[in-house]
């Protein structure tokens, strides 16, 4: 008899002291962020999410005569009419330095066929990194080709970008992405408005 | 100020987690510690508490939906969840069972918390039958389903957050 009642509050320490562990176990899990190598680019300190998102990185890169070129556009997803930053970034693939000093172009090509050559000056203070504005005027794919030449050698390579009308009228992702956060917002809403007027509210009078 | 509202966000989804996660389990652990143990103290403290855990579960779907809107607008745009990535859609998973986690707490705060706190116990301990009404069955086992969508979306986030998609 007395076993029997000393048996209870031994399995609710034990069951405490497991759940206690397990919690702590999450807690150091979710906390834990591991220290990343960085090199070059945008920032991307920090976060692995945002790092594997390239939400601050560079969107696309190729490698044209041994140069290594890094490209992104501000914002992800140009929309016609508003502007649009295009930065390039260049690299020797044979040393692995920064090729600064050179005098590149951008050569724009248009879902229609058009062309348009942009000069892509370097920003000061910022080295390698080629950089312009563009205001895009029509939907659909453009082409986005970047020619410059180093140390005698011309190199070029083409990037693609497809611009939308708006950043509602996207790309079914863009959509199906609004659509969802909207809902959930809704949903939120609705929920707490009912919540607060429980709060307010007599108890319903129908049966259960 | 990016990484101000980048920490913010942060710190704001891990406090709606310790709220939402954390009040979950407790109160699965304890409703079926008061069921097996037939303990009608622990279900006359759970009956009690409701309306505060009621507030606190409430502040934490607020505190995580607000904190990951928030994560949107700093990285871009609210909409852009990474489709078509694999990224993308298990965010999308996660959104939409938060959802019904949402839609779930809200029937349980409208349709059957006003039924249990009507029949909760008084102080002298009247009325001890509580755990044995349709209400409070449904609000446990309601509660015990929004515990297993709000694990399947620490799971889902865990994996996110560890996997480079």
């Amino acid at each position: 008899m007395y076993r029997a009642h000393q048996s209870q509050p031994s399995y609710h320490a034990q069951g405490s002291v497991a759940c206690c562990a397990l919690l702590c176990a999450i807690g150091l899990l979710i906390c834990w962020t591991p220290v990343l190598a960085h090199h070059g680019g945008l920032g991307i300190e920090g976060d692995l999410v945002q790092w594997a998102l390239k939400v601050d990185q560079w969107q696309d890169e190729a490698i044209a005569q041994g140069h290594r070129i890094k490209f992104l556009s501000y914002p992800r997803q140009p929309v016609v009419g508003n502007g649009t930053r295009l930065v390039f970034e260049i690299q020797s693939t044979a040393t692995g330095q920064y090729v600064s000093g050179l005098t590149a172009e951008l050569e724009v090509h248009a879902p229609d066929g058009t062309q348009r050559l942009l000069p892509l000056p370097e920003i000061t203070g910022v080295t390698a990194y080629y950089e312009t504005t563009l205001a895009f005027e029509q939907e659909g794919e453009y082409a986005l080709t970047i020619r410059s030449v180093a140390a005698g050698v011309p190199f070029d390579t083409t990037f693609r970008k497809a611009v939308s009308r708006s950043t509602l009228h996207g790309d079914w992702p863009t959509l199906l992405g609004y659509g969802t956060v909207l809902a959930a917002f809704l949903v939120t809403w609705i929920g707490v408005v009912l919540s607060v007027q429980r709060r307010f509210a007599a108890v319903w009078s129908e049966p259960l | 100020m990016k990484h101000v509202l980048e920490y913010c966000g942060t710190l704001f989804h891990l406090v709606g987690i310790l709220l939402l996660v954390g009040g979950h389990i407790w109160f699965g652990f304890l409703t079926a510690m008061t069921e097996r143990y037939n303990d009608r103290e622990g279900a006359r403290f759970l009956a009690r508490h409701l309306p505060l855990m009621a507030n606190m579960f409430g502040i934490g779907v607020l505190l995580l939906f607000g904190s990951g809107v928030l994560r949107l607008l700093v990285w871009g745009e609210p909409g852009l969840i990474f489709l078509p990535d694999p990224y993308g859609w298990l965010l999308l998973s996660k959104l939409v069972l938060y959802m019904l986690i949402v839609i779930n707490g809200a029937l349980i705060e409208r349709r059957y918390l006003p039924y249990v706190l009507q029949e909760r116990p008084d102080t002298t301990g009247a009325g001890t039958a509580l755990h044995l009404t349709s209400a409070w069955s449904q609000v446990k086992v309601r509660a015990r389903l929004n515990l297993l969508l709000v694990l399947i979306v620490v799971a889902l986030g865990e994996a996110l957050r560890y996997s480079r998609l």
